[in-house]
């Protein structure tokens, strides 16, 4: 487990160097600064329209953060040079998967933190509020969304090249999260063969809405019920655990060779 | 890596010049002296994408006046935990947003406004919530006056400005309103989709000039109106039944003030279109 948390605590030194969650803030306070000086006919405490647009933008950039961390930690330690010398060092490849995926998930949530804090901010300026309880909820939800988001970028990134995998995991994703909860309507119209693959991708696929609860939290329908969102994480926590199987089955036999690395 | 990191920072560049170049144009478009320019320009980048976004946000004002609820399409059930999950996480009670609650949906309205500033539709909505819902006739006013100075060929804006007027009991004010609305009705073109909206429309502006002649003692006018919405509706009895007491000479039961105020007289409940019977839940703040 130190191996892994140590390996974790590299890819947090990494994250701090780029500056990557500096950038994203300031561009999330752009945004909301933008929403807040939005005159609406001159009514104050008009909050639904900055909660939405902030959540929504923190879902946006917490999804492209959770890729772009995930999907270059393996590939960087290989463009690097620094992946033979690793695994040289009584490191096993599960622990270096498990490493780097709790890296980036964890220095992701924090980022999470961070924006949501800045729209809890932005809303607490224009005079409103949220839910707190909620809010928890939609946190949880959101940041086991991104563990499951993360486990799938570094298992492309086990056996595609950089590129490859972050636009593999953007596309899956994102056909993830706008297709699925469609389905059952397209089903209606579908026959045959058709209803069939979409019968296979309801449930092959991860259902990323499940861990939505924007619309509960900007419309104050109050909490969410703690057994259900007790199954969703858990079925979060055992798809992680299956993406992460895959990127060590991807992995645990892969050769390299310093030629093909450097 | 640094030309990760380097392509990184000119995507983060750029978006934050696009939010930077959107807020500006939102405050552009919103001064008087520059709208039409500013039209023109918007027009020429972004084309029929402009009205897509305007119907987009006009939709996300719906979705607020029923409290984050969409509308369900037709699915079929699929067996497993997901639906079930989906429906516990996800409101679905049919509900509306009223009162000072109502404010949140302005947003959605004036965006769509912008997108789209010849989103008469979106206009005509945002005044009846800020009537309605705000009680706040100042605004429903002003909105409807952008609406006419940035659409002034469109029938609609006098028509719902009239029907405030007649609401506000101003009557004397409503009357060259309807008059503006049907000229400018008359001047519409008529397709085929708008057809059965262009007919109801004339036969209100009609009815409602009918009811305003009548309170003024201008009974053969007033006949000539209903007459004309009989000829568009031969099935409505009421007016048929009111012309004929009207040509006999006789004083209806019900006043032309009272049934104009009636007509005229809005509620929230009569924005949901739907016809469904699930349980409703009107939020007040």
């Amino acid at each position: 487990m130190s191996k892994i948390i140590t390996i974790a605590g590299v890819v947090w030194l990494d994250m701090v160097r780029r500056k990557e969650l500096s950038v994203l803030l300031i561009l999330l306070a752009t945004l909301l600064a933008a929403l807040l000086s939005f005159d609406v006919f001159g009514l104050s405490q008009v909050t639904g329209y900055v909660k939405d647009m902030g959540l929504l933008a923190v879902w946006v950039l917490s999804w492209i953060l959770a890729i772009n961390t995930a999907v270059r930690q393996l590939p960087q330690e290989e463009q690097r040079g620094t992946l033979i010398p690793l695994l040289a060092k009584p490191v096993s490849r599960l622990t270096l998967i498990l490493g780097k995926w709790l890296g980036a998930w964890s220095i992701t949530c924090l980022s999470l933190l961070c924006f949501y804090l800045t729209v809890w901010l932005a809303v607490w300026i224009k005079g409103g509020t949220f839910n707190l309880v909620t809010l928890l909820q939609a946190i949880l939800l959101h940041a086991a969304a991104l563990a499951l988001i993360s486990s799938l970028a570094v298992a492309f990134s086990t056996r595609l090249n950089r590129d490859a995998a972050t636009v593999t995991t953007y596309l899956v994703t994102s056909a993830a999260f706008l297709l699925l909860p469609r389905i059952p309507a397209m089903l209606v119209e579908a026959k045959g063969a058709a209803s069939y693959t979409l019968f296979t991708l309801y449930y092959l696929f991860p259902h990323f809405e499940l861990f939505d609860l924007r619309r509960r939290l900007v419309h104050d329908w109050g909490s969410a019920n703690w057994v259900t969102l007790a199954e969703i994480l858990f079925y979060a926590m055992l798809m992680t655990l299956v993406f992460l199987s895959l990127a060590w089955l991807g992995y645990r036999k892969r050769r390299f060779s310093r030629g093909d690395i450097l | 890596m640094n030309s990760h990191a380097s392509a990184w920072g000119a995507g983060l560049l750029v978006l934050s010049a696009w939010i930077l170049a959107f807020s500006l144009a939102a405050h552009l478009t919103s001064s008087p002296t520059s709208s039409n320019t500013a039209s023109g320009v918007a027009d020429l980048l972004l084309g029929e994408s402009r009205q897509a976004l305007s119907l987009n946000l006009f939709s996300e004002a719906d979705l607020y006046f029923h409290k984050g609820v969409a509308h369900r399409d037709a699915s079929v059930p699929i067996p497993g935990p997901f639906h079930r999950w989906q429906t516990a996480i996800t409101p679905e009670q049919h509900a509306h947003a009223e009162g000072g609650a109502s404010a949140e949906i302005l947003p959605w309205l004036k965006l769509a406004t912008q997108a789209d500033p010849h989103n008469v539709e979106a206009f005509l909505v945002a005044s009846f919530w800020a009537n309605t819902g705000l009680q706040r006739l100042d605004l429903a006013r002003d909105i409807l006056n952008t609406a006419q100075r940035l659409n002034p060929g469109d029938y609609r804006i006098p028509l719902e400005k009239s029907r405030l007027a007649i609401t506000s009991h101003h009557f004397n004010a409503a009357r060259p309103l309807l008059d503006a609305a049907l000229t400018l009705h008359s001047k519409t073109p008529s397709t085929p989709e708008r057809v059965r909206e262009l007919t109801l429309d004339q036969a209100e502006i009609l009815t409602f000039l009918g009811f305003l002649h009548e309170t003024k003692g201008e009974i053969r006018e007033a006949i000539t109106c209903f007459n004309t919405v009989l000829s568009l509706f031969p099935d409505r009895a009421l007016i048929k039944e009111r012309i004929d007491l009207l040509e006999a000479g006789k004083t209806p039961t019900d006043s032309a003030q009272s049934l104009l105020e009636r007509i005229t007289r809005r509620t929230t409940h009569d924005a949901c279109m739907d016809d469904d019977d699930h349980d409703h839940e009107h939020e007040k703040n």
